[in-house]
């Protein structure tokens, strides 16, 4: 397992946003978290990467406890993040963007360089590399923010809604895009409301409601489930599909 | 009821709106579908005076409303809920719902518009006391289009009220905007979700990086071959 969660809390004063939650994600793999708005899952982001101190339980990854870590040691240690609300640096490049976040594995000028090119072609966006990110579409902003996480050359990569706003078209692209960085090497947990995203991607999907797991299984599965149709997805999802 | 003709919008020097005209008529759904970065905000912005046209007309049951800053088209009856809620954080749901009701002066009517909102939402009712930042996401979006009602608008104007939320709450989106329309609502909706925006429009206009290029009944629309490559992913 390259990363697990047990048992883990997190309360804000009176709301317990995450409550007992125990994960395991296996290495190589997709997996897919989903569950309705304030559910949790962005927060459980927030506490493996070290954003959050947690209210008790531990995360461990490649069965090393990183509980307590700051967010830059757990970055160094292989998990990258992106941010539903994106915050490039705008007066810069696109390239000169994805350089920052290789900065944590090179302090090389030209090391850096190399790396942040060969992760723009990876995400297709080589091509804007040196464009200002004032001037990108929201599309693209969507690949650089991906591209930034990558940056740090993590060995896990949690992605939150990397695809809210795109058009129907444009989410088959994304998806592509990350179907493609799926090497072995590369573990990714998927946090999307657009259920053909997470379909077509995960391996092994949790659904979470008030901070618990109220069902984890296999894509087909999981969306047949009773609790999720009601919890989730609807009952009118459930019949269109 | 809103006449949009030939109005070209730029930011500096980027023209994001090319020559385009839509009308919406009185009780009727339109909708917008484009891509991301096509002029769909924009458009909506244009309309609710956010910003200016550089040329082209904008009326309102007749009425020039293009050189009009946002409140005073606000109080002649266009109401917009921005992309991404856009609600008071600190401010409870009462608050919030009151903020939309600056334009009415006449409190009787405030009551009822209220009264109105939570009809349509009960847990609005149920939670106006509370913050609204501390509101889940589908809740957010109730209370920002609650909060868009509150003006008593002639005309709603819904930017991606489904955007980042849950299939069953997407679902209770397009369930109320339907009811909306049921109860004599104007609305001219943008949405990436495309397909479910022309479910329940009546007529649609397709924008693509600045230019209305195709229009037509959103049920025809629905099956045109360029829509359904292009915008539905089918």
């Amino acid at each position: 397992m390259i990363l697990q969660s047990h048992d883990l809390v997190k309360s804000f004063g009176g709301v317990t946003a995450i409550n007992h939650l125990s994960l395991e994600v296996e290495k190589g793999t997709v997996f897919g978290i989903i569950g309705p708005n304030g559910s949790g899952k962005t927060t459980f982001f927030n506490l493996v990467t070290g954003m959050y101190p947690v209210t008790s339980g531990k995360v461990t990854f490649n069965n090393r406890n990183i509980t307590g870590l700051r967010p830059h040691q757990i970055a160094e240690l292989g998990i990258g993040r992106t941010f539903q609300i994106p915050a490039p640096f705008t007066k810069m490049t696109v390239l000169e963007n994805v350089m920052v976040s290789t900065f944590i594995r090179t302090s090389s000028l030209k090391e850096s360089r190399r790396m942040a090119w060969e992760i723009l072609e990876r995400v297709r966006l080589d091509d804007k590399g040196n464009t200002l990110v004032a001037n990108v579409t929201l599309e693209d902003r969507k690949r650089l923010e991906l591209a930034r996480s990558l940056g740090t050359q993590p060995s896990l990569l949690l992605l939150d809604e990397v695809m809210a706003g795109l058009t129907p078209s444009e989410v088959k692209g994304a998806i592509e895009l990350i179907r493609s960085l799926r090497t072995g090497e590369l573990t990714i947990i998927v946090v999307e409301h657009i259920m053909d995203v997470i379909l077509s991607l995960c391996d092994r999907i949790a659904v979470l409601d008030y901070g618990e797991k109220i069902a984890e299984d296999v894509p087909d599965k999981v969306v047949n489930n009773p609790d999720v149709i009601k919890a989730y997805l609807g009952e009118r999802y459930s019949a269109r599909n | 009821m809103l006449e949009i003709k030939n109005i070209t919008v730029s930011y500096g020097i980027a023209t994001a709106l090319w020559d385009v005209s839509i009308s919406v008529q009185d009780g009727k759904i339109v909708s917008i579908v484009g891509s991301n970065g096509a002029g769909k905000s924009t458009t909506l912005k244009t309309i609710s005076g956010v910003v200016h046209p550089k040329s082209g007309t904008i009326t309102l049951n007749g009425d020039r409303i293009d050189h009009l800053p946002p409140h005073q088209i606000a109080r002649k009856g266009v109401s917009h809920v921005p992309e991404g809620r856009k609600i008071f954080p600190f401010l409870t749901v009462l608050e919030n719902l009151k903020m939309g009701a600056l334009p009415v002066k006449d409190p009787k009517r405030t009551d009822e518009l209220l009264r109105n909102v939570y009809e349509l939402f009960p847990i609005l009712e149920q939670r106006r006391n509370q913050v609204g930042g501390t509101l889940s996401g589908g809740q957010q979006q109730m209370l920002a289009i609650g909060r868009g009602l509150m003006s008593d608008p002639k005309i709603l104007l819904l930017d991606e009220p489904s955007l980042g939320l849950a299939p069953i709450i997407v679902d209770a989106v397009f369930d109320v905007i339907i009811q909306l329309n049921r109860q004599g609502h104007t609305l001219l909706l943008v949405e990436q979700n495309a397909y479910r925006s022309l479910e329940v429009a009546n007529y649609a206009y397709v924008l693509e990086t600045g230019k209305m290029t195709l229009e037509g009944e959103a049920s025809t629309l629905i099956d045109h071959p360029h829509v359904k490559k292009a915008y539905l992913g089918r």
